[in-house]
Formats: structure tokens, C-alpha cells, sequence
């Protein structure tokens, strides 16, 4: 295996275990882990990137590479599933959140979220 | 200034609300692994003060409140639901996947590659009565591994017809287990969350049935617990439980198979047929491998199944290739007989009843194609030219009869390659549900309007490069493929 083939399978592993990383945090979303997904999901894409790159370019057949590539785009798929659920689950609080708070609005829909005030002093 | 006797009226007083609060606090700790338990908190309240009026304050205790909440536990049953129904799938489509051997040791890939090598070497000496015994030797086997295959589908079939009594008679349980609960809350005129021990037995309840069945659940004024599935039909109301019902129902008259095998049918307590409408949970499954993906292999009243439409285009095309050709040239020209019989009433039969006909010798094997121009090997050449079809007419579905047996195989692999994908997914979309459940309790709703906001922007974020890592990815795998 040359160190270039080793390369890019090594990368799609790296950008999986991100990805694994990101889905261990969605487990209990909140705006830190989010931010901290963001992260990670940022540099999974430089690390795929960099594969891509890579692999273009005329090379000797990458062993393990493509069995890789199957295993990030699962994680991809399961990040990707873990976002959706949370976001429902978010968008279903704030709206139950704008019932509670507001009731519902001329088109009886749930009214919006007021967004509270805060106070910020500094010394 | 209040009396001795005041001031220790109200120590007292507060002394007992704290051991209220202590004994709540003990409650939690003590059921903190009680299935479906919830926290609960018991809040103090100021009494009133006033000297000159007698009221000496202190503190007493409010209601108790708890922690659970009805979103977040029916978020966390509708992962369930969705568990349940691919755990189910790969249960059964793991049974599937053991009938197709694709690695030609076994089975019907075996039998066949038997067969068209038993043909070539027909082919190779057309008058030998070995070569011609071992056309009709192999011809057998191909028929019993069709057989066996179609047997063992029909036995899977059975169980999953068993697994499908069961779980309904569990749904009925577990409801009837609510509905016992929901007795003693009328009989008594309080409702169960008032009692933790019995709102956690409730709750634990709920969350076993969705495993089995996607429903919903309201708690009612009068403290009792309504099932719906479907949005519509009830299967608990008050003190009522509507027990589910099984039926195998064969296709009937307006069939295109009348004779098909008989599928799943579930009926709500008023005799609905809800089948179509159940989805969800292990129920779900059942329901899907008995309905639809059972019968796409060997038949159902709208579909003859792959199984039987391979059996019968591969005898039909070997016995017309046969009929078609002489023994000998005579005169007058002696024509070859049929080999392969079936069951020619019923479509959905064919796998299960293919055969070699046993009053066939080989010597009634026709090898000369009377052309013209004729060729004293013909069939058997055409025959073995099943491998690599030459025409439509030696093809199904426009693939050979070994590519359209591996499609089959690789189609239920594919299934369950999915449904195993999908449990892993939906095993962490259920922790996560559990995991949002637990963060619920305590929760101040303007703080967590300001946070819902910050939630809206880091979701934007995170998406956009899910999706671009998704096309990334899936760019990548193409160009990986392409160089393989």
C-alpha cells in the first residue's frame, strides 16, 4: 500500500470518527454541543476535501478506501438523521412554548416566540 | 410578639413540611430505577403572617408536582416505534436472507449452474445415455431446490404468521394492563399521576407498547389514560379497552391469484380493517414481511412472487426448447417430450410443485434442432446458452435466470442491510429522545425561548454542512468506484 493510498483511506477514517464525535453529541443537543458539532462537522469536511483532492489525481488503487468512503457516508446519514430529529423536536417545543406563552395567532397557528430581554452590565 | 406556644406551633409546622419534602426527596431516590418513575418535587409556600389577625406564618407544602412531561415521553414512544419496527425487520429479513445461497454450493444457483453444465456436456455428446441421465439428474435438482426454497419461504411465512397472533395478544395486554389502571382511577376519583408509583407502572406500560405499535396517549380530566392508533381508532377510552383482532384472509373473487396464499389482516375492536394503516413498531413489521415482502417471492392474491415467476419462465423455457427439437430425424421426425412439470392452475403453486416428470428417459430428450439448417446438438446447445443468453426469448426480465435468482437474493440483502443501518440510526435517535426527556425537568420557559433561538441558528449551521459533507462523501465513493 503506498503512504498516498494509506492517506486517504486514514483521512475518511478521521473524518468519520468527527462525524461519530458529532453524533455522540447530538445525543443530547444543546446549543454548546451544536456549536461544538459545527466544529467538528467543519473539519470533517476540510478531511474529505482533502481525500477528494487526493484521489483525483492519478494514483495506484486505493484498498480499503471505497469499504471507507460506505462507512463515513453511514455516519453522515446517521448525523444527519440525529439533526433532523433534534431540530423537530426543538421546533415542536417552540411552538408548544408559543401556544402556552402567546396562545395562537390570526391564522391559528402557534404564535411566535417572544424572545425574553436581558440585561447586560459590565464592569 | 407571638407566644411561646405560636412560635413553636410554627417551628413545628415547618419542621413537618420539611419532612414532607425529605420524604419525597426519599421517594426519587428510592425509585430511581423504577421503570417509568419521574421525579417529582414537592415546592414550599409561604403562610401567611399576620400578629395582630393570629396568623403566626411559617411554611407548608404545595401540590406535588412532577417532573414527567407528556412531549418529551411521547417523543421518546415514537423512537420506540420506530425501533421496534426495524428490529422486527431484521429479525424476519434475517430468516429471509438464509434461504438464497448466492455462493453456488447450495440452493437454486447450485442447481442451475448444475443443470447448464450438465446441458454443455449433452451438448458435447448428444446420443450418450450417461450425459442425456445427468440432463435429467440435474434437471431434479434444480426442481427440488425451487421446492425447498418455496417450502422454507411458506415455513417463515407460518412464523411470521405466529409472531403476528402474539403481538397483537401483547398490544391487547399491555392495554388491558392500562385499562386496570385507568378502573382503580375512576373507582377512586383520582388520577394516576397523583400516585407515582402507579403514574410510573402507566408510563413504563406506554413505552413497552410502543415497541409493539405507534400510538397516542392523553391523560383526561378525570385522570384516566385514552389509546388511540392511527390518529383515530381507540383501543383504550376510560374503563373501555377495544381489543385488537387477527384474520388470515385469502384474496377472493376479485383476485388476480384467488388461490394465493392468505394475508395479514388486523381489525380494531368495531371489526375496521386497519392493516393498511399500521405501520409502526414490531406490529408494523410483521405486518409488512407477511403483506408485502413474503408475497413478492412466492405470491399473494396481486402477485404471482419472483420465486414462482422464475420456476415457471425457466420450465416453460426448457420444455419448449426440448418440444421444439427432435430425438431422432425418422422419418417421420420423432420430437422431444416435456420435461419439467407444474402446477398449471394456480401461479403462486409453481415453485412449490416443480418437478421432473418421472415417466421422462433419456432417451425422450431431444437434442437435434431441426433448423434448418439442422444441428444434431442444437438443444443442448441452447440449453447450456441459458448462462449467457444469446436473445430475449432465453432471458427473464432481461437478465439470465442465475442474474434474476442473484437480483432476488441480492434485493434481500439489501433490505436488510437497511433495516440494520436503520436500528443503529434509530437506536441513537431513541437515546437522544431519552436523553431530551431527561433534560425537560425544571425547565423555565423564558429561558428556554432565548435558547430555542440559539438552537434555530446552530441547526442552520450544522445542516449546511451535513449536506455538503453528504455530496462530498457521496462524490468521493462514486470516484473510489469508478477507479476500483
Amino acid at each position: 500500500m503506498s503512504n498516498q493510498a494509506l492517506g486517504v483511506t486514514e483521512q475518511l477514517a478521521a473524518a468519520r470518527k468527527e462525524l461519530e464525535r458529532v453524533c455522540d453529541l447530538l445525543l443530547a443537543p444543546s446549543p454548546e454541543a451544536l456549536d461544538q458539532c459545527a466544529s467538528l462537522l467543519q473539519s470533517a469536511v476540510a478531511q474529505v476535501t482533502a481525500s477528494k483532492a487526493a484521489i483525483a489525481t492519478p494514483a495506484p488503487r486505493q484498498p480499503g478506501a471505497t469499504a471507507e468512503g460506505r462507512r463515513l457516508h453511514a455516519a453522515v446519514r446517521r448525523a444527519r438523521r440525529l439533526l433532523e430529529a433534534a431540530n423537530e423536536y426543538h421546533q415542536n417545543w417552540a411552538r408548544r412554548i408559543g401556544i402556552l406563552s402567546a396562545g395562537y395567532d390570526g391564522r391559528g397557528e402557534p404564535a411566535a416566540v417572544e424572545r425574553g430581554r436581558r440585561l447586560i452590565i459590565r464592569g | 410578639m407571638p407566644n411561646l406556644l405560636g412560635t413553636l406551633l410554627t417551628s413545628a409546622g415547618s419542621l413537618n413540611a420539611y419532612s414532607q419534602v425529605l420524604a419525597v426527596t426519599e421517594n426519587n431516590v428510592a425509585n430511581a430505577s423504577t421503570p417509568g418513575y419521574a421525579k417529582q418535587t414537592l415546592p414550599l409556600e409561604a403562610m401567611s403572617m399576620d400578629l395582630v389577625g393570629g396568623l403566626a406564618g411559617g411554611v407548608t407544602v404545595g401540590q406535588v408536582q412532577s417532573a414527567r412531561d407528556e412531549f418529551a415521553e411521547q417523543a421518546v414512544r415514537t423512537q420506540q416505534t420506530a425501533l421496534g419496527y426495524q428490529q422486527q425487520a431484521v429479525t424476519g429479513l434475517t430468516s429471509l436472507q438464509s434461504v438464497f445461497d448466492i455462493s453456488g454450493t447450495t440452493g437454486i444457483d447450485k442447481g442451475l449452474n448444475d443443470f447448464l453444465q450438465s446441458a454443455s456436456a449433452w451438448g458435447q455428446t448428444p446420443s450418450d445415455a450417461n450425459a442425456q441421465q445427468s440432463v435429467i439428474t440435474s434437471a431434479a435438482e434444480v426442481a427440488q431446490s425451487f421446492q425447498d426454497a418455496a417450502k422454507s419461504i411458506q415455513n417463515l411465512a407460518q412464523q411470521n404468521n405466529a409472531q403476528f397472533v402474539s403481538t397483537v395478544a401483547q398490544v391487547n395486554q399491555i392495554v388491558g394492563q392500562i385499562q386496570t389502571y385507568n378502573q382503580t382511577a375512576l373507582a377512586n376519583g383520582t388520577s394516576v399521576s397523583q400516585d407515582s408509583g402507579v403514574d410510573a407502572q402507566v408510563h413504563a406500560a406506554l413505552e413497552n407498547l410502543s415497541q409493539l405499535i405507534g400510538f397516542t396517549s392523553f391523560r383526561q380530566s378525570d385522570g384516566t389514560t385514552s389509546i388511540l392508533i392511527n390518529g383515530t381508532t381507540p383501543l383504550l377510552i376510560g374503563g373501555t379497552q377495544f381489543a385488537l383482532q387477527t384474520s388470515l384472509t385469502s384474496g377472493g373473487a376479485n383476485a388476480t391469484y384467488p388461490n394465493a396464499p392468505g394475508s395479514l389482516q388486523l381489525l380494531a375492536g368495531d371489526g375496521t380493517d386497519i392493516t393498511s394503516q399500521t405501520t409502526g413498531g414490531q406490529l408494523g413489521a410483521v405486518l409488512n414481511m407477511g403483506n408485502q415482502v413474503i408475497p413478492s417471492y412466492i405470491g399473494g392474491s396481486n402477485q404471482a412472487g419472483d420465486l414462482n415467476t422464475m420456476a415457471k419462465q425457466f420450465a416453460d423455457c426448457v420444455n419448449q426448447l426440448l418440444t421444439s427439437g427432435n430425438i431422432s430425424d425418422g422419418p417421420p421426425p420423432v420430437p422431444g417430450v416435456p420435461l419439467f412439470t407444474y402446477d398449471t392452475t394456480n401461479d403462486t403453486n409453481v415453485a412449490s410443485t416443480l418437478a421432473v416428470d418421472p415417466s421422462v428417459t433419456g432417451g425422450q430428450l431431444a437434442a437435434i434442432s431441426p433448423g434448418p439448417p439442422e444441428v444434431s446438438n442444437g438443444v443442448p446447445l441452447a440449453l447450456s446458452q441459458l448462462a449467457t443468453p444469446q436473445n430475449a426469448s432465453q432471458e427473464i426480465d432481461g437478465v439470465s435466470y442465475s442474474q434474476y435468482y442473484g437480483n432476488m437474493a441480492a434485493n434481500v440483502g439489501t433490505q436488510l442491510q437497511n433495516a440494520t443501518n436503520n436500528v443503529q440510526v434509530d437506536q441513537s435517535l431513541l437515546s437522544q429522545a431519552q436523553s431530551q426527556r431527561q433534560q425537560l425537568s425544571g425547565v423555565d420557559l423564558n429561558e428556554e425561548a432565548i435558547t430555542l433561538v440559539e438552537f434555530q441558528r446552530a441547526y442552520q449551521a450544522n445542516t449546511q454542512f451535513i449536506t455538503i459533507l453528504d455530496t462530498l462523501t457521496q462524490d468521493t465513493i462514486n470516484i473510489l468506484g469508478t477507479m476500483a
